[in-house]
Order: C-alpha cells, then sequence, then structure tokens
C-alpha cells in the first residue's frame, strides 16, 4: 500500500517535472522573452523593496527645487523639490498593481463571460453586444466617464480598468472556446454523459488557458499605459501620491527647464511595456504548438 | 415488449437551418437484439449519423427537434429529461466515434480521461479507478498500458487512440454500444484489428453494437443484421446473408457493385452510381433514389415508395423489389 502510493506520487512528480521542464528550456532559449521576463523581474523588485532605500516620495524639500540629477539626487528634483527617483520607484507600485490586479479581474471575468456566451446563444447575444457597445468606446474616454462618475481613487481606476478590457478578454476566450466546443472530444464526453460544468470547465478551460494567458499580458501592458494616461489627464491616481502618469503631468510644463522630469518617468514606463509586450510576443509563440514547426 | 435491446419506431430527426427545415432521418425503424451487430450503411450524407446521435440525442438541441420513439429498456429515450438522459449516455449506451484524432481532450493524458469517465460512473476510489483504466488499456490490446496513462493523445496512433477510445466506452459494461464509423480513418490492418476486438469485446460484455459504416467489406466482416439507407429514408433492412445473397434494392446493389473484389481486373472501370446523393433542401418526388437508379420507371416519380416486406425479415423501398430479390439481373428498357 505505502509502496504503490511512493510510485504513484512519483510518478506525478515526474510527469509534471517533465513538462514544466520542457516548457522552461523552450522559453529560455527564445531571447526576446527571456529579456522581457527580466526586465519585468527587475521592475518588480524595484517597486518592492525600493522604497526602503529611495526615501520619501512625499517630502518637500523647497531649497532643493528642480535640481538637476546629482549624486544626492540622481534623478533630480522636481518643482517642490521632490526626489524623482523616490517617486518613480514608488509610482512603479502604482503602476505595477494597477496593471496586475486588472489583468488578475480582467482574465477572471472574460474566461467567465467567454465560456458562457460559447456555449449559450441567447447569453452570447446578449454579451457579446454588450462587449460590442464597451469596445466601441475609446477605452481612455470610457475609463475617464467611469473615473468621472466614480470619484478619484485607486481603486476606481482598476474597476474602470476592468470595465473597459474585459471584453477583449472575454472576446479571446469565446472564439477559442467555440473552436474547442466543435472538437469530437466534446461531443464524446457528452455521450459518456458529461455535464455540463463538467465540459466547460474541466475540459474545456484548459484548451483556452494559452490565448487567455497571452491576452492577460497585453491587458497588463495596456492598463499600465491607461493608467499613466489617465493620471496624465488628471483623472487617474490622485496627487500627491506619485504615478508614473501624474509624474509626467507635472514635468509637461517645465519640460524645457527640467528635462528629467519627464524623462525618468517617461523612460520607466517605456520600458516596462516593452518588457511586458515582449513577453507577452514569446508566450505566444510558446504556446503556440505550431510555432517549433514554423521555426 | 419484445426482446430487443433497442427499438427505433419511425425516428425523425430535422434541424431548422438558415435555408429552412429539413429532416435528416425520415421515419427510420429498426432494432438491435443483446449481442447482436446491426449495421448501418450508405453513402456520406444519407442520414447515418445523424440516426446514430439521435439515439442519445447528443445534436444541438437548439436547432434539432426529434419524433418518434426510441425504446430502450423500457423507456422512450426521446421522452427522458436531460438528467434521466445522462443517466443513459455511458452508464448504459456508449458510442465511439469516427476520428480517433480529435476525440480525446489534446490537453489531458490518457490515463487523466479514462480515469475521469470511470470515477464519472462508478463510485471507486481514485487509485482503483487507475487500476481499472490500466486493466481496460490491456484489455484493447494496448502495450504498456502503465506508461501510456502518463502520455498525451498526440503520442498515440490513430489505431491507439481509437482503442482508448473504446475502452472508455467499456468503462462501464454498457449495454448498447453505437460505434460510428470507427474504422474509417485508420489504415486496413488497423481496421481488421480494431474489428476483432469490437466482436471479442461484444462477446465478452455481451453487448449489442450498431455499427454506422459506408464499408461494406467491414458489414460482411461484423453485423448481423443491416439497415441501408438513402437520404434519410431506410431503402433495405434484412440479414447479413440475405443482403449479399439477394440485394433487393437498386442502392444496394449499387453499392455491392462499386466494392471492387479481391479477383477484379484492375483495367477495368469500377461502376459507379451515377450523380451524389441530393441536399436535403431538394428532396424529389417519388422514390428518393430514382434520379440516379439504373432500373428508373416512369412510375418510382410519381408516388411515395412504402417499405415492401418481402419475408419475415427482409423489406425494400422499390416497387421493384420482388423481381428484384428473385436475383435476375433486370434493366429499365431505357427509360429516364
Amino acid at each position: 500500500m505505502t509502496d504503490t502510493m511512493t510510485i504513484g506520487s512519483l510518478n506525478r512528480f515526474n510527469k509534471t517535472y517533465s513538462r514544466r521542464s520542457m516548457f522552461m528550456k523552450r522559453f529560455g532559449a527564445h531571447k526576446l522573452a527571456v529579456t522581457g521576463g527580466i526586465v519585468l523581474i527587475a521592475v518588480f523588485l524595484i517597486a518592492a523593496i525600493g522604497p526602503l532605500f529611495a526615501g520619501d516620495p512625499l517630502s518637500l524639500n523647497p531649497s532643493e527645487r528642480l535640481a538637476s540629477p546629482n549624486l544626492q539626487h540622481p534623478f533630480g528634483t522636481d518643482n517642490y523639490g521632490r526626489d524623482i527617483l523616490a517617486r518613480a520607484v514608488a509610482g512603479a507600485r502604482v503602476s505595477l498593481l494597477v496593471g496586475a490586479v486588472t489583468a488578475i479581474i480582467t482574465s477572471v471575468l472574460g474566461a467567465v463571460v467567454g465560456l458562457f456566451a460559447a456555449y449559450n446563444r441567447i447569453a452570447d447575444a446578449i454579451l457579446m453586444r454588450i462587449s460590442d457597445g464597451l469596445m466601441a468606446f475609446p477605452a481612455i474616454l470610457l475609463a475617464i466617464a467611469i473615473m468621472a462618475a466614480m470619484g478619484q481613487q485607486t481603486s476606481n481606476v482598476i474597476i474602470a480598468l476592468s470595465i473597459v478590457f474585459t471584453p477583449y478578454v472575454a472576446r479571446i476566450v469565446r472564439s477559442a472556446a467555440l473552436v474547442a466546443k466543435e472538437q469530437t472530444y466534446v461531443e464524446a464526453l457528452r455521450s459518456q454523459g458529461a455535464s455540463l460544468f463538467r465540459i466547460l470547465w474541466i475540459n474545456i478551460f484548459p484548451n483556452v488557458l494559452s490565448p487567455l494567458i497571452v491576452q492577460a499580458t497585453f491587458v497588463f501592458a495596456d492598463s499600465i499605459i491607461t493608467e499613466a494616461a489617465l493620471s496624465f489627464l488628471g483623472a487617474g491616481v490622485p496627487p500627491p501620491a506619485p504615478s508614473w502618469g501624474n509624474m509626467l503631468l507635472d514635468g509637461k510644463t517645465l519640460i524645457y527647464n527640467a528635462w528629467w522630469m519627464t524623462v525618468f518617468p517617461g523612460a520607466f514606463i517605456m520600458s516596462t511595456i516593452l518588457a511586458v509586450n515582449l513577453l507577452g510576443d514569446g508566450l505566444r509563440d510558446l504556446l503556440d504548438p505550431t510555432y517549433n514547426r514554423r521555426k | 415488449m419484445s426482446n430487443n435491446l433497442l427499438e427505433v419506431i419511425d425516428l425523425r430527426t430535422s434541424f431548422d437551418t438558415e435555408r429552412g427545415n429539413v429532416t435528416a432521418v425520415d421515419g427510420v425503424s429498426f432494432s438491435v437484439a443483446p449481442g447482436e451487430v446491426v449495421g448501418v450503411v450508405g453513402e456520406s450524407g444519407c442520414g447515418k449519423s445523424v440516426t446514430a446521435e439521435s439515439i442519445l440525442q447528443l445534436l444541438d438541441p437548439s436547432s434539432t427537434s426529434y419524433s418518434g420513439q426510441i425504446l430502450f429498456g423500457g423507456d422512450n429515450l426521446l421522452r427522458l429529461s436531460e438528467d434521466a438522459l445522462r443517466k443513459v449516455r455511458g452508464y448504459r449506451i456508449s458510442m465511439i466515434f469516427q476520428d480517433p484524432m480529435s476525440a480525446l481532450n489534446p490537453v489531458f493524458t490518457i490515463g487523466d480521461q479514462l480515469t475521469e469517465a470511470i470515477l464519472a460512473h462508478k463510485r471507486i476510489g481514485k487509485r482503483r479507478a487507475r487500476a481499472f483504466a490500466i486493466e481496460l488499456l490491456a484489455k484493447t490490446g494496448i502495450p504498456e498500458p502503465e506508461s501510456r496513462m502518463r502520455q498525451y493523445p498526440h503520442q498515440l496512433s490513430g489505431g491507439q487512440r481509437q482503442r482508448v477510445m473504446i475502452a472508455m466506452a467499456l468503462s462501464c459494461d454498457p449495454e448498447l454500444l453505437i460505434a460510428d464509423e470507427p474504422t474509417t480513418a485508420l489504415d486496413v490492418t488497423t481496421q481488421a484489428q480494431i474489428l476483432k476486438l469490437l466482436i471479442e469485446l461484444k462477446d465478452e460484455f455481451d453487448a449489442g453494437i450498431l455499427f454506422i459504416t459506408h464499408d461494406l467489406g467491414v458489414v460482411a466482416e461484423i453485423c448481423d443484421r443491416v439497415v441501408v439507407m438513402y437520404l434519410g429514408e431506410v431503402v433495405e433492412y434484412t440479414d447479413v446473408h440475405t443482403l449479399f445473397d439477394n440485394p433487393a434494392h437498386p442502392y444496394t446493389r449499387g453499392l455491392m457493385a462499386s466494392t471492387p473484389g479481391i479477383d477484379a481486373d484492375p483495367e477495368d472501370d469500377l461502376p459507379i452510381i451515377p450523380g451524389a446523393v441530393p441536399t436535403l433542401h431538394h428532396i424529389p418526388q417519388g422514390c428518393r433514389f430514382a434520379e440516379r437508379c439504373a432500373l428508373v420507371l416512369p412510375e418510382c416519380r410519381q408516388q411515395t415508395i412504402e417499405l415492401e416486406v418481402l419475408s419475415d425479415d427482409h423489406a425494400s423501398r422499390c416497387i421493384r423489389s420482388a423481381e428484384l430479390a428473385t436475383g435476375a439481373s433486370l434493366s429499365n428498357g431505357g427509360v429516364r
């Protein structure tokens, strides 16, 4: 009894180990994806532990207003004498929080809506028309409207972005599920007496996971950009809390006097988005079973 | 109450399509006794698969309507609720499919899928279900079943996948096995092995088999009785010996003539049935086969042709059945 159990659990371990190691090997060979992953991890580390070293992003120091980059303030200071490095690092927290939470919420909602729509014609008609309507608005405009209605708070930014991006995820999941449900194995499952729940969530869901993961990374990047744009327009994360977007806003009027106020937060946004997109592109290639043959 | 396992009476299956309502199966009746193999034969588009799928009502419920009766174990399956029907699917009637390549979920291992099917039907523990799955795989002749359990569908050949499907279908001792062209996608050697396996397992489990195929060679090999279908209707219904000795419908004759024999001269052209099966949107008046029939008479197009009973277990839907059953070689005297 104990013996068979050990063998069973060993087998299980071997199986998952080999599958994972195979994926990691292919991932390692995809240089762009690795670059994106490393940069993204670096940004996450900066956001996680950076604020411990970078000082207070809110402390004002009128005597050091608009100091250009120097030893004490490597990225310079802004028009209130606040340290740009400290603010950029604190802003990374806000951006990554908004991006990650939005990606998770839209993935869950999008998966539920997409799978449900793929399996029920009436629900499909209703849900897809709603998402058509949402997609017809430019994301930024819809987000501004939602923020205006609900008030300026970081949590409301996340809610607004989730509403804006869920339709995109739901569309992808729906189309992947529509393909999957026409496969013979779904009919075979029905002929075996499987319930709709089992077919949908246990058997079809893993088949739509790859496009869902890829789409989630793009939502992650898009939410960071849109959050920055919202904050830049003054409708995002409320000041004085720093975010990359409202740092750009602060720097806008002084761009000819203090280039460091716009360049550093801009560089953070650009490198983070580039990293996420590279990672997303890589995942899309790696999760596509025909990719290896194409190469 | 007869001793038939399955009795299909006047089954009619129709679909709502964008171009109107079509009846894919039109008044089909037949029966399957325990331990018997009944073949359903016909060209593509004759309604064979729809008949099979109607029995378990696997077609899209929003656009399909059924009428008639499907009697199984005293119940009319068409009257059962979806929940009650699920208790029949997989428990008492199992099905294997034409395309073993896509009949298994690509993201799970063979073992996970087999175990899932067993656990869904039997109240046993996970470890016993796994052991049972290995036993079933061994029974279907898969070498090294323990290591196959950990493999994914794409790592198996078509024949092996079909064996896995058969193992899955047999996992809960079904009384009836519906095989929808199970060997069509396989090469001839594998086909012979699968057929042999099905017969062995049928004897072991004492199940009835409804065997859908377009291959008369397969019919001759494993079926006891045969239903020949054309454009949604049964055109001939008899035991396998009578069918091959005295086919009483021109369509059956045409199908047989277009099967190459082992001693046929490869230089000769194979006889064919001219034309193609009409679409369900344009069902001809009178005999549905008249357009393509070599023996057509003017009367054929004027009346609805009924299934004519020729003997105890032989019926044919042709006004010239009696002449044909004598084995005489007929012509239509040049009428078209």
